[in-house]
């Protein structure tokens, strides 16, 4: 048997299993012919390689969306009143927490970095809800659906699609903004809590000064009278 | 009820304007799909963008399917034709922004969702493939469809298919053991 038919037998033996003399054939073919051999190892590999595939959850997305009016005119199911999927849904729900949670970051990091005796600053606002709690079909409240039936072609989903991406951009530059701004003010904030700690320890050394002086003074009348200490 | 009905019964109630049974369609292959999604475009973000495109395919053609071919097989020859179509979209975008060195390129698919080693090595490894080839290899060993249903879902031969596999496993050895050799 030629290694042609062999290989063509291997790639068949994945649909179905070979018949009892071509399997008796490829396996004697095998043992002598390290191509053939390096072509089932090839084949094993990758049914090993869909076994140890971690399964990833596919991301929040709104199963009925706007786009069933289009299929609802093609004869479709039924339309229902809700808006596109989005990150924008998302980053809605997740946006104060985020920012709460980048606003923690930034001010461990100050507390971390900065000098001795610093005081940290309480983080301001709710840290949020610990896990998701966006339900499927919860309209976003975006492209809303129609209230008459359209159909819609390709290149109109593809810039409903194309639109959807844009507006996810331009959210994600506003949290960039917001993220930006709320580390100004922490960092500001920061800054004033050190100002405020240094000014009362330099009053601090003054009065401490002003104490010494006086003792010395004290101490320098109680010589000149000669009373004993 | 819904859960254990067949994909037939889902479809023909999505069709009679049940958007609960749309919605239970959508819920038992939108993981599969995504996955399939991730492994062929390999970004996270453009898979999640695949993923919507598929299902906004599949509604608008819904009621052209006849029941010829199972579900899940109709299913990925929408999942494979959309995919195709992303692949040379991005082709010629890719083509505009050369030098864009944040553009998603199927020789680096690293992302979030990428997350375990094997992922990463799998993603890896099917980039190396041509695109036709990489069909082949995901429709046969992760989705366990026949040649037959390759065939019809790429609308090529059955032999076609077999020849593009084999290429593909020969060309996955290659480039493992030269892996391994750098």
């Amino acid at each position: 048997m030629h290694c042609d038919e062999v290989g063509q037998l291997l790639i068949e033996a994945l649909d179905r299993p070979l018949e009892a003399a071509d399997e008796r054939a490829v396996a004697a073919h095998l043992e002598a012919c390290t191509e053939c051999q390096q072509l089932r190892e090839s084949i094993r590999s990758m049914q090993s390689r869909t076994r140890v595939w971690h399964e990833v959850p596919a991301p929040r997305w709104n199963a009925t969306p706007s786009w069933q009016a289009a299929g609802n005119a093609r004869g479709g199911p039924a339309p229902v009143s809700a808006g596109l999927p989005g990150w924008g849904a998302w980053l809605q729900q997740w946006l104060p927490s985020l920012t709460s949670a980048a606003a923690l970051v930034v001010v461990a990091a100050l507390y971390l970095n900065g000098p001795a005796g610093t005081a940290p600053t309480a983080p301001a606002g709710d840290a949020g809800p610990s896990h998701p709690v966006a339900a499927r079909g919860t309209p976003p409240g975006q492209l809303q659906a129609a209230a008459t039936p359209v159909s819609l072609t390709d290149d109109q989903v593809g810039a409903l699609l194309a639109a959807s991406r844009s507006e996810r951009q331009q959210e994600l530059e506003a949290l960039v903004k917001l993220l930006t701004a709320e580390m100004d003010r922490r960092s500001m904030e920061t800054e004033q809590s050190l100002k405020y700690v240094i000014a009362h320890q330099i009053q601090g050394q003054r009065e401490l000064s002003d104490i010494q002086q006086r003792i010395e003074t004290l101490k320098r009348g109680a010589g000149d009278r000669g009373d004993p200490l | 009820m819904l859960g254990s009905a067949s994909d037939e019964t889902l479809v023909s109630r999505a069709l009679a304007g049940s958007n609960g049974a749309w919605t239970k369609l959508v819920q038992r292959y939108e993981r599969r799909i995504y996955n399939y999604a991730l492994r062929m475009v390999g970004h996270p973000d453009d898979a999640a963008d695949l993923l919507q495109e598929v299902f906004v395919g599949v509604y608008r053609n819904l009621s052209g399917y006849r029941g010829d071919a199972s579900f899940k097989s109709w299913l990925f020859r929408i999942a494979s034709y959309r995919c195709t179509d992303y692949l040379r979209r991005r082709r010629v975008h890719d083509s505009f922004d050369e030098n864009d060195e944040t553009a998603p390129s199927a020789a680096d698919p690293l992302g979030d969702a990428l997350t375990t080693h094997a992922n990463r090595e799998i993603s890896h490894a099917l980039a190396g493939l041509p695109e036709e080839q990489r069909h082949v290899v995901e429709l046969k060993f992760f989705q366990d469809f026949t040649f037959e249903d390759i065939a019809a879902q790429l609308g090529i031969s059955p032999n076609t298919a077999k020849t593009r596999l084999y290429t593909a496993l020969r060309k996955l050895k290659q480039n493992e053991e030269l892996r391994h050799a750098l």
